[in-house]
């Protein structure tokens, strides 16, 4: 999951493609141990545990889930990983001309 | 003298097994049961427990063919038979519902739910049953149990759990059919009227708040967060891009 989440991030670093995470493992201090072991750059919601406050409201029950939203914040499709979550952006991008 | 002791003790033998064959004690024998497995699971894991760094943990590999889960399943298996219709014989129908999964014998926890319905649906064991098929077992087993607890229990609090339990079960895991989704909505918000203080309600909240605004097809509900720098901002922040939300943690 991390390493395509990463080749993703830089294949597409000249799009208008974002990829967020919203984490679960701890405050920032735990979070920015983890982000610069695993070599991750991309932007994160700190949440602090398995029922932190974004958590809870979007009901995570499994983690990771997964929603992937167009360029008009519209979610058009959950919980696809790795390549088939590529297919799906290149689909969206495809859409608004990218 | 001799002769007279071993009289004695021989009728003190006896009659202890006159007694015990009236009314063994079945509750005590699963309690027994339990505590045993209980130990037996912790000495499995215990090199995995007891590594002393990160490092040495992910060496261990623990093998579950060795499991005590397979082991016991058969002795709860058999103390419910002989204790059919007791309260030992409940909790050992509600253990081997437990060890199916570990024990790889899902015909087992099949069967264990088929006898729980069968001559237990108005015990208290009921309330750990219903906790037990949140995430086990298969809808087509789980799903006609919990539509019996519900119409059939008199225990308000199992009922609850029941009706949560099986919305969520229907609900599943988002790519459910629009008439699962549909009754899960509705057993959703009657949980959330029935007992509005409850948990369960608390958790019905959050479904139906998924079920409304989290759909495909939807748009994203707007949050506001902290990054790993500090900074506060917004999901609305990224309109105008393809957005990837990964809700994620590093265990």
């Amino acid at each position: 999951m991390i390493p395509h989440e990463k080749s993703l991030v830089a294949k597409l670093k000249d799009k208008k493609f974002a990829l967020i995470g919203i984490n679960s493992d701890g405050d920032r201090s735990v979070l920015n141990k983890i982000l610069k072991e695993q070599g991750i750059t991309w932007r994160q919601a700190v949440d602090g545990n398995t029922n932190g406050p974004l958590a809870t409201k979007w009901n995570v029950h499994g983690w990771p889930t997964i929603y992937i939203l167009d360029a008009k914040g519209v979610i058009r499709y959950r919980d696809l990983r790795d390549e088939a979550m590529e297919k799906a952006v290149e689909t969206l991008l495809k859409e608004i001309g990218q | 003298m001799n002769i007279c002791c071993t009289w004695l003790t021989t009728a003190v033998l006896a009659a202890g097994a006159v007694v015990s064959q009236v009314k063994p004690d079945y509750a005590a024998e699963a309690a027994k049961l339990v505590s045993e497995y209980q130990a037996a699971e912790k000495a499995f894991y215990a090199p995995y427990y007891n590594a002393k760094s990160d490092e040495e943990r992910a060496k261990i590999e623990l093998d579950f063919n060795k499991h005590p889960g397979k082991q016991f399943l058969k002795k709860f298996q058999n103390l419910a038979q002989k204790a059919a219709g007791t309260q030992g014989g409940a909790v050992s129908e509600l253990w081997v519902l437990r060890l199916a999964n570990v024990a790889n014998n899902p015909a087992a926890g099949k069967a264990a739910l088929k006898h729980l319905q069968k001559d237990y649906i108005q015990w208290p064991i009921m309330a750990e049953v219903v906790q037990e098929v949140r995430y086990s077992g298969s809808d087509d087993d789980v799903i006609p149990f919990l539509r019996d607890v519900v119409a059939k229990t008199n225990d308000k609090k199992t009922k609850l759990s029941a009706k949560f339990t099986l919305a969520a079960r229907l609900y599943g895991w988002g790519s459910s059919s629009k008439e699962r989704k549909e009754e899960a909505e509705r057993l959703f918000e009657q949980v959330t009227k029935d007992d509005p203080k409850s948990d369960a309600a608390k958790q019905a909240e959050s479904y139906l708040f998924e079920l409304r605004n989290l759909q495909v097809g939807m748009t994203a509900p707007d949050f506001e967060a902290v990054d790993q720098d500090g900074v506060k901002f917004k999901l609305s922040d990224y309109r105008g891009q393809v957005v990837v939300l990964d809700f994620w943690g590093f265990w």
